[in-house]
């Protein structure tokens, strides 16, 4: 049997106060094993740092890396093996309020996380903040409202919660359904991360990463589930903090001779506006823009006919091969034409969907600043300018604050956080532990803004206005990796690099930061390290969360509610290594906008989970019927407003009447219409159809006042 | 920079939190059994 939380109960002087005593000497001595353990880490670091000072390959200092930081996870997986449900699925509920909270900042920093918030703040600036501040805010939502509830509650998952707060196989069915949809789309972006990470660390192929990654996941928590879970996320928060702190830290004494990023990166960000200005204004950056635009009004022409247009250009292409050719031209000019003819569509289908992406790509690019808004810039428009910059300074502040909105409420509801405040011993170690996850995730969060100020700068004063034939070698290389990472193109042939003629994705502003920073390739290696470990910890916590639902609330719970504890635990580890598998090869086949998805779940879990269990802990009338209700409702809207709005979404279930967007809000931010939705439902139908008093509302009182 | 200061003011309202949850535990005598 698991272990059940004891209940509240006036202040037992020597029983509690040596099992506090107890409890703070593991918390002490875990703390200095802690300590031991990153200065070996920094130690590993700079012992490698000197091997490739010594000659080490840069091929073999990944390998080490990896290697190296596989084994460590494998080793903790292996020790906290267990077959104990209570172990398995909540850790005991023995991991002090501290470690609980460096967990939850692991299990929350994904590979999203670590790689992508700094590449958004990049590219989108001020309007890149709506990430930060929602996702680090809904701990508010989740300390104030859940964590300490679900803690005095005390069992094993969310959809528990519902199923025992509600009655009933619907509410529970319903909060299954629901963690999985959500946790799936999550941990299938991770493995992808990790297939990607893998890849450049090692060398391997793409496919060949995913599985060596999934090695790396299972190793953490197959034998030990959350136990296991736990303290590898403990190890992987230390590793990707050094990995994130390192490199901008190094950029900020760089730059500024202090140490401290994120007080000082307000001075670059000064220096960042005023260098774009200067950029909008500069003769040739207007020029490069000219070209672009003159290239975007060719392929609007060609898109209105693409037909003739694709023929005439096939003719075009093959008259001058036959050319070069008939005037015995050299090799290389005969390769270039051929590869100019292979390299068109191959019919008018991929004609127009290969020139609408290019004309898409043109139009950006003959905009001011690559597209992207000045970095200081709050919202677009302009609140004093014309009635259109108004309304369109107006419709930008709207969605940045449903955005905030639906991944603050998102964040607060999704099951594999929630979940981690299960593993405290006490409701006070939760609220603690909340403390302390808050802390620990701010801690990245307040410096990836400075990040991207600082690698700004750093483009825009070395790299920009550069001879091509000049460019610091961190161009090359990265373009050599995967071009739609970063490429330069010499557009309007003055042999000098233009803002305009460099594409940067988002995703390389952290990967290559040590090489910006000129920093050694181990801090390259490390950094790739990081993002390992912080795809491993998310998919290890989504992994966990989805068997548990499916081994305790399904089969435990409906399917065979006499099983034994090690059956169940067995069954947890098959469907863990069942639904890792099936992740990984969903990952293998490269989805298309995966990166939508994942913002997508944060609204699903918003509309799904929050009303239902906010209400359910603070509203005793709320009853089971329009529990269920209410979490159809929510996530049904949701999901709707999502398929009808979102373009890769219609293209895939064929819709073709016009978007139609309420209130302007893009479909990113559905759950703020989802989310209401589903609180109104169930406050009308509890009220409409009353339930008689019962356990739930004993539950109710037992989970929110001490003495009951 | 407002961004660091919406942080740090989440930070500061769950440690409020705790810290008011705690105090009024103690003021009313309630611990809790660490399991």
């Amino acid at each position: 049997m698991g272990r059940v939380p004891r209940s509240f109960r006036t202040a037992q002087p020597t029983s509690a106060t040596q099992r506090a005593a107890e409890h703070e000497g593991i918390g002490r001595e875990l703390n200095v094993l802690l300590a031991w353990f990153t200065l070996g880490v920094v130690g590993f670091i700079v012992l490698l740092g000197l091997l490739e000072f010594m000659g080490l390959s840069r091929r073999w200092i990944g390998m080490t890396f990896l290697m190296g930081t596989l084994a460590l996870y494998a080793t903790i997986g292996i020790l906290s093996r267990t077959t104990d449900a209570a172990e398995y699925y909540v850790a005991g509920r023995r991991v002090p309020a501290f470690h609980n909270g460096m967990a939850t900042g692991a299990d929350w920093m994904s590979a999203a996380s670590f790689i992508g918030v700094a590449g958004t703040l990049y590219l989108t600036g001020y309007n890149g903040l709506a990430f930060i501040i929602g996702w680090t805010g809904g701990y508010c939502l989740v300390a104030l409202l859940l964590a300490p509830y679900l803690r005095r509650f005390g069992q094993f998952t969310i959809a528990d919660f519902l199923g025992e707060r509600y009655g009933g196989v619907m509410p529970r069915l319903l909060g299954l359904a629901a963690a999985i949809l959500c946790s799936f789309v999550y941990v299938v972006a991770q493995i992808y991360g990790v297939g990607i990470v893998t890849a450049r660390l090692t060398g391997v192929d793409f496919e060949v990463g995913i599985f060596l990654g999934l090695g790396g996941i299972l190793v953490c928590s197959f034998l030990g589930g959350m136990r296991a879970v736990t303290w590898t996320q403990v190890a992987q928060y230390v590793i990707l903090m050094i990995a994130y702190l390192v490199p901008v830290v190094w950029l900020s004494v760089k730059q500024t001779g202090v140490p401290v990023p994120q007080a000082v990166y307000g001075y670059q960000l000064e220096k960042v506006s005023a260098m774009e200005q200067r950029l909008i204004d500069d003769p040739r950056e207007i020029e490069v823009r000219q070209v672009y635009a003159q290239l975007a009004e060719q392929l609007r022409q060609k898109l209105r006919d693409p037909g003739p247009a694709l023929r005439q250009e096939r003719r075009q292409a093959e008259q001058r091969l036959a050319t070069l050719q008939a005037s015995l031209a050299p090799a290389l000019e005969i390769a270039a034409a051929e590869k100019a003819l292979s390299g068109l569509p191959r019919d008018v289908p991929s004609a127009r969907a290969q020139w609408s992406q290019a004309l898409a790509q043109a139009e950006v690019k003959s905009r001011p600043l690559n597209g992207m808004p000045p970095h200081a810039q709050q919202f677009a428009g302009d609140p004093q300018g014309s009635a259109a910059e108004r309304s369109e300074f107006e419709l930008s502040r709207r969605n940045f604050l449903a955005l905030v909105f639906c991944l603050m409420v998102g964040t607060a509801a999704l099951p594999h956080i929630l979940i981690r405040y299960y593993t405290v011993p006490s409701v006070k170690q939760a609220r603690r532990s909340v403390a302390w996850s808050v802390l620990f995730i701010l801690l990245l969060y307040v410096t990836a803004p400075a990040l991207a100020v600082l690698v700004k700068y750093e483009v825009l004063s070395l790299v920009v206005g550069t001879e091509f034939s000049r460019l610091p070698e961190w161009v090359a290389a990265w373009n050599r990796v995967d071009p739609s990472l970063l490429s330069v193109t010499d557009i309007n042939r003055d042999g000098i690099l233009q803002f305009n003629e460099m594409t940067i994705g988002g995703d390389v502003i952290v990967l290559a930061a040590p090489a910006i920073a000129g920093l050694p390739y181990v801090v390259s290696a490390l950094v790739a390290a990081g993002a390992l470990a912080a795809a491993l910890s998310t998919a290890d916590g989504l992994l966990l969360t989805i068997s548990s639902a499916l081994s305790h609330d399904l089969y435990y719970k409906m399917i065979d509610p006499e099983a034994s504890t090690a059956r169940r635990v067995t069954i947890a580890k098959v469907l863990l290594l069942i639904v890792a598998l099936a992740a990984a090869y969903i990952a293998a086949q490269r989805p298309a906008d995966i990166l939508f998805l994942v913002s997508a779940a944060f609204s699903f879990a918003a509309a799904a989970f929050f009303p239902a269990l906010v209400l359910g802990i603070f509203w005793k009338r709320a009853t089971g019927l329009a529990a269920s209700l209410g979490m159809l409702c929510g996530l049904g809207l949701t999901m709707y407003y999502m398929a009808v709005n979102q373009p890769w979404l219609r293209s895939v279930l064929g819709i073709v009447r016009p978007v139609d967007l309420w209130w302007g809000i893009q479909p990113i931010s559905a759950g703020v219409f989802g989310v209401p939705l589903g609180f109104a439902v169930i406050v009308l139908v509890s009220l409409i159809a009353p339930e008689r008093p019962g356990a739930s509302r004993d539950l109710v009182e037992r989970i929110r006042y001490p003495s009951a | 920079m407002a961004a660091q200061g919406s942080l740090l003011i989440f930070l500061l309202i769950v440690v409020a939190y705790v810290w008011i949850m705690e105090r009024l535990d103690r003021e009313h005598g309630f611990e809790e059994d660490l399991s």
